[in-house]
């Protein structure tokens, strides 16, 4: 809501400056978003008359004029606005002076022409966009006055930001209410208000055909206006600095008194309506253009305003055209509804048709203000364009007007929800200076809500109000004394903070992705998985929710080698979404890719690229905790992954992870070279074991080293299953040391060099229990793998 | 044969002395005291000497062998600390230069900033917990408060599935689903990811937000002010910030209140809170006569933003690693 400070002043008119008057708005939840002063830079701009004009020599559209401005001397001006005449006066910017947007006026020759000074259009003056000819002022206005004087430009424009539940601050009278209350004043009596007497007795009948939807509709014939007057300034300078566009007297009257009472009007051209006034809902095949050449098919979810035979207007949205009012307009039908807030803020959803009116009503208009802005409109009418009044016509249909509950209030409740003691003195004044009734009981009060506060519903509605009247500063805040309970903390759990610590420590930086991808990238790379699309999307290309973190994290590495940085190691946690059936699965994650020199560029490391076990040993880091049987398992079926380098992740027979190198194809097309990726539900890693120890050995360990010839489909965890599987209880590590494949090895062949340890928990080892272990080992070698000795 | 001690000796200390290398000084070793060598061949001619000679001869010549001896200890100790300090002066590094291994990488500084608010709510007692980000329309509006018509849906741009799920555009229906599964007291803070419909300079679709919650007997606004005034001083280490309550609407509490800070240019929001309207307590089936509460709810990348002096809230989302690694 945009205001201006002239306006709410000639309401209320605290003794504090526009600093304090704002700072008392924001304290009392109208946030105050701006301040804006209403004249610009304008400095010096006096009423001149214009009082000879004579062609310029050297421009067909220029003039000469010659200007008094009240003074002894004349001045003469170059100007090119077409309106300029003897006799008329204007805004004149001397030498020396400023225009709205800053410029300072010079002496100037123009086409050889000196010019002392400009004549000024609206724009120039900071008033409006009109720049065609220069503005034209009352012959009444005397020479030499300011014009910051003369239009009250010593001015400030405020923009409060409203909370849904303040519709009643979306008016004049509403701002004043609570700046009253702040400032513990009273408002003025206002002018006007008052009933205008009929002077015709025509009236439109007016029936409710949807009660609920509109159980009051005021509406009143205004007959005879003059369709030739103009807007006074006054007005039309009150709806610019509240952000409105004049247009025309009649429809400007409705907007002011919807800006002053905060009750959104309507005019019709009383020709244009075909007997009575029916409110009712649209019905199929019914269409209307609206005033903005829109054209919409109705229904009975619209609510319109018809006559008898067709749709005039949607219903505290927007009016229709063919019975608008124009500049031919002298007889005009004036609205003044309340529409249920919920049938105009469907509407207005809708349709994509956000305007003024229904603004106001999607926040609940005050019950009782229709008669109120009816008789202010026809004051208003009358005054500025003459015409006759008929008498009010009021549809109501009692009913379904919101009924105002009274509501009890406790003082112990205050005392208890806000943790202070405010005086029951100063309780009652506050509501009372809001405009509640409220009668006294034995525990508090009974507070009957005033009508514009349709807000306020329940006991506690009411303490925030008194809250905020006294003011959340003038609140005590303390902290809180609570039970010295310590909450449960189980030793297994891996804390998050940790788990990211370590990969931290390893080298790479967290990142944080939209959890919205690109479908098709995400199809590349998990296709099997069901994603859920989104219904609106920000843009396409973060259409579905991610169901792995890879899409993301491949997006950055991207963003970032093509920023030169050659070292990539990002990490990041977070949930996917997979569609399930009827549910949605939200697991959370932990990812990581690793591109470019396994470590930074460095004099003391030979120069290598990341691979596959730099990964793995980040990732077996991370498994370290679980306590559980980890492995890792060749798994040449990911669509994204490289065939011969990728492995599931397993843990107690669970696969819970990938890792592996991305695809060359996939790499080449998406031009991420080398990229190795893993990613693992954090749940399998947040839960370790709490440690139990095993008494240590008091004997020597020995060690052997075999060095074995194995077939190259058999992998290295089969051999080590298979000798912690031949019975040798006193082996107590195995751990491969080499691997070799080349000359010397036949082909189909590697050759793998273990270290052995043996310890026994009750004696020292001599060398035939060594012997006689190690013929046990290698036997079930060549039995169940056949693997031999390296000769 | 005492001069020719004395001159054995004399030679020895001048071979000693000459000697440059340890393989030198043992030859000299040889030469004198080995068993070839001129004291041992000495100390047999003793032998043939009269009887009531030999005594004093032997004590010279022992006298003349421990003198040589000692000349060779001292000179091979001497010449052993050459022989370190060379090694040691050939084994000597440039330690300026950098140490081997992988360098550190970091936290994002969003997390950096989550974790810090997690850190001081746990210091006292708050619980960290999580909800998920796809919700219902019951969680993340009905239950809060926010039925479908409401105007305040309209100041949340909301994210839709098409089955009518919506990604949460708060973390508040945390709130909720702890408090229909646990009785109060409670003390809660759920941090994570939400989302908006909505992308401009100072937006972005998805941002983090943290919720906290108090529910039990006697909480009220006074503690809420307290609370949040102690930890956002905590918070930016200043006891002296300035914080500011002001009125506003939110539909799940009442009275509701933003809270600002203080900055250079004036004041910031920082934190939306009030006290849970009862209708919310009463939704989740707490007696909200018996049991009040206060909720909160902060923007993690604008508290991390006004903490370390990023000024565009997008580059929180391009991971780029030069403005990552000034967090590291």
């Amino acid at each position: 809501m945009k205001f201006n400070e002239r306006w709410i002043r000639k309401w209320v008119d605290p003794p504090i400056d526009t600093d304090e008057l704002t700072e008392r708005l924001t304290a009392a939840g109208l946030e105050v978003e701006s301040v804006a002063p209403v004249a610009g830079a304008l400095r010096h701009v006096t009423v001149a008359e214009i009082v000879r004009v004579t062609p310029h020599p050297g421009a067909d559209r220029l003039s000469l004029c010659e200007v008094n401005g009240g003074g002894s001397e004349t001045h003469r001006v170059v100007c090119g606005a077409p309106n300029v005449r003897p006799g008329l006066r204007s805004a004149f910017a001397r030498v020396g002076a400023r225009v709205a947007d800053g410029t300072k006026i010079r002496r100037s020759r123009i086409r050889g022409e000196l010019s002392q000074g400009m004549l000024c259009s609206e724009r120039e003056l900071g008033l409006g966009e009109d720049a065609d000819g220069i503005i034209e002022i009352e012959a009444e206005v005397p020479l030499g006055t300011d014009l910051v004087e003369w239009l009250d430009l010593d001015d400030v424009v405020i923009e409060v930001g409203l909370t849904p539940n303040r519709g009643d601050c979306l008016s004049i009278v509403g701002i004043a209410r609570e700046v009253a209350v702040a400032s513990r004043l009273e408002m003025r009596p206002h002018e006007s208000l008052a009933a205008v007497a009929p002077r015709i007795d025509e009236v439109l009948p007016v029936a409710l055909d949807a009660p609920r939807r509109c159980p009051r509709y005021v509406g009143r014939i205004v007959r005879g206006i003059d369709p030739a007057v103009r807007t006074p300034r006054w007005m039309a300078e009150r709806l610019r600095r509240c952000g409105v566009r004049p247009l025309s007297p009649v429809v400007d009257i409705t907007n002011y008194v919807m800006l002053e009472l905060g009750q959104p009007m309507h005019a019709f051209d009383c020709a244009r309506i075909d007997s009575g006034i029916r409110v009712r809902n649209g019905r199929g095949g019914e269409r209307i253009t609206l005033l903005d050449g829109t054209v919409v098919e109705l229904d009975d979810e619209t609510l319109v305003i018809a006559d008898e035979s067709r749709p005039l207007a949607l219903a505290g949205v927007m009016g229709g055209l063919a019975s608008g009012v124009d500049d031919t307009t002298t007889d005009v039908f004036l609205e003044s509804a309340w529409f249920d807030p919920r049938t105009i803020a469907l509407e207005a959803r809708r349709r994509g048709m956000h305007t003024d009116a229904s603004h106001r009503f999607e926040r609940t208009v005050a019950s009782d203000s229709q008669r109120r802005a009816m008789e202010r409109a026809t004051a208003l009418l009358v005054d500025i364009t003459g015409g006759k009044p008929g008498p009010v016509v009021e549809a109501v249909d009692e009913a379904h007007i919101p009924h105002v509950e009274p509501i009890a209030l406790r003082r112990e409740r205050i005392r208890h929800l806000l943790g202070a003691e405010i005086p029951a003195g100063d309780v009652a004044d506050i509501l009372i200076r809001l405009g509640m009734r409220i009668d006294e009981t034995q525990d508090g009060w009974t507070v009957t809500p005033a009508p514009h506060r349709p807000d306020i519903g329940m006991e506690v509605d009411l303490i925030e109000e008194v809250a905020r009247v006294v003011g959340f500063a003038n609140l005590p805040g303390m902290l809180p004394v609570a039970d010295l309970g310590i909450s449960a903390r189980e030793e297994r759990n891996v804390d998050p903070e940790r788990i990211r610590a370590r990969l931290v420590d390893r080298g790479y930086h967290e990142a944080v992705t939209y959890s919205f991808v690109d479908a098709a990238l995400q199809a590349r790379i998990a296709p099997a998985l069901d994603s859920v699309a989104l219904a609106n999307p920000i843009a396409s290309n973060m259409g579905v929710m991610r169901t792995t973190l890879w899409p993301g994290l491949i997006g950055a590495a991207l963003y970032n080698l093509n920023r030169q940085q050659s070292q990539v190691r990002l990490f990041e946690t977070g949930l996917i979404f997979m569609a399930e059936e009827n549910r949605i699965h939200q697991p959370k994650m932990i990812g990581g890719i690793a591109i470019g020199p396994v470590v930074p560029e460095q004099w003391a490391h030979p120069f290598r690229m990341v691979d596959f076990y730099d990964v793995k040993g980040d990732v077996e880091s991370l498994l370290a905790w679980s306590g559980r049987k980890v492995g890792f398992i060749a798994d040449d079926a990911h669509p994204a992954l490289h065939p011969g380098q990728t492995a599931s992740i397993m843990c107690d027979g669970e696969r819970i992870g990938t890792l592996g190198v991305l695809h060359p194809r996939l790499a080449s097309e998406l031009k991420i070279p080398g990229a190795v990726l893993f990613e693992l539900r954090l749940d399998s890693i947040s839960t370790g074991t709490v440690p139990g120890l095993e008494t240590l050995s008091r004997f020597p360990a020995v060690r052997r080293d075999l060095s074995l010839l194995v077939p190259e489909a058999i992998s290295a965890s089969t051999v080590r299953e298979c000798i912690e599987q031949a019975g040798v209880d006193v082996l107590e590590n195995l751990e491969p040391f080499d691997v070799y494949v080349g000359e010397g090895i036949d082909s189909g062949m590697k050759s793998i060099s273990l270290a052995l340890t043996f310890q026994s928990r009750s004696r020292t080892l001599g060398d035939d229990d060594i012997n006689a272990a190690l013929r046990v080992i290698l036997h079930s070698l060549t039995e169940k793998l056949g693997i031999a000795l390296r000769e | 044969m005492n001069d020719r001690v004395d001159e054995m000796v004399r030679d020895a200390q001048a071979a000693i002395a000459s000697a440059q290398t340890l393989d030198e000084l043992d030859q000299i070793r040889v030469r004198f005291l080995g068993r070839q060598g001129r004291i041992t061949m000495e100390s047999r001619a003793i032998g043939a000497l009269a009887a009531e000679l030999r005594p004093p001869a032997g004590r010279r010549l022992n006298d003349g062998r421990r003198t040589i001896r000692d000349a060779l200890d001292a000179r091979k100790s001497a010449l052993s600390a050459d022989v370190l300090r060379s090694k040691l002066s050939s084994e000597q590094i440039d330690v300026s230069l950098p140490g081997r291994g992988q360098s550190s990488g970091g936290l994002h500084p969003v997390t950096r900033t989550l974790e810090r608010i997690s850190s001081l709510f746990r210091a006292i007692g708050f619980e960290v917990v999580e909800g998920p980000e796809i919700e219902d329309d019951y969680h993340n509006f009905e239950a809060l408060n926010i039925p479908a018509h409401h105007p305040a849906r309209a100041m949340q741009d909301t994210f839709y599935f098409p089955d009518g799920r919506l990604l949460r555009t708060h973390t508040s229906p945390v709130q909720i689903r702890v408090m229909q599964s646990c009785p109060p007291p409670l003390r809660i803070i759920a941090p994570g990811r939400v989302y908006r419909c909505d992308s401009d300079q100072t937006h972005t679709p998805m941002f983090h937000q943290v919720e906290g919650l108090m529910v039990g007997e006697g909480v009220n606004f006074a503690h809420l002010k307290g609370i949040l005034h102690e930890f956002l001083r905590r918070f930016f280490e200043a006891d002296d910030l300035e914080v500011r309550f002001r009125p506003s609407y939110f539909p799940f509490t009442e009275p509701s209140a933003e809270v600002d800070i203080r900055g250079e240019r004036g004041w910031l929001e920082v934190l939306g809170s009030g006290m849970v309207h009862p209708k919310v307590l009463e939704n989740c089936g707490i007696d909200s006569e018996r049991h009040t509460g206060f909720a909160f709810g902060m923007g993690v990348e604008r508290l991390a933003m006004l903490r370390y002096g990023v000024d565009d809230l997008r580059s929180f989302f391009d991971n780029d690693l030069r403005f990552l690694r000034q967090f590291a």
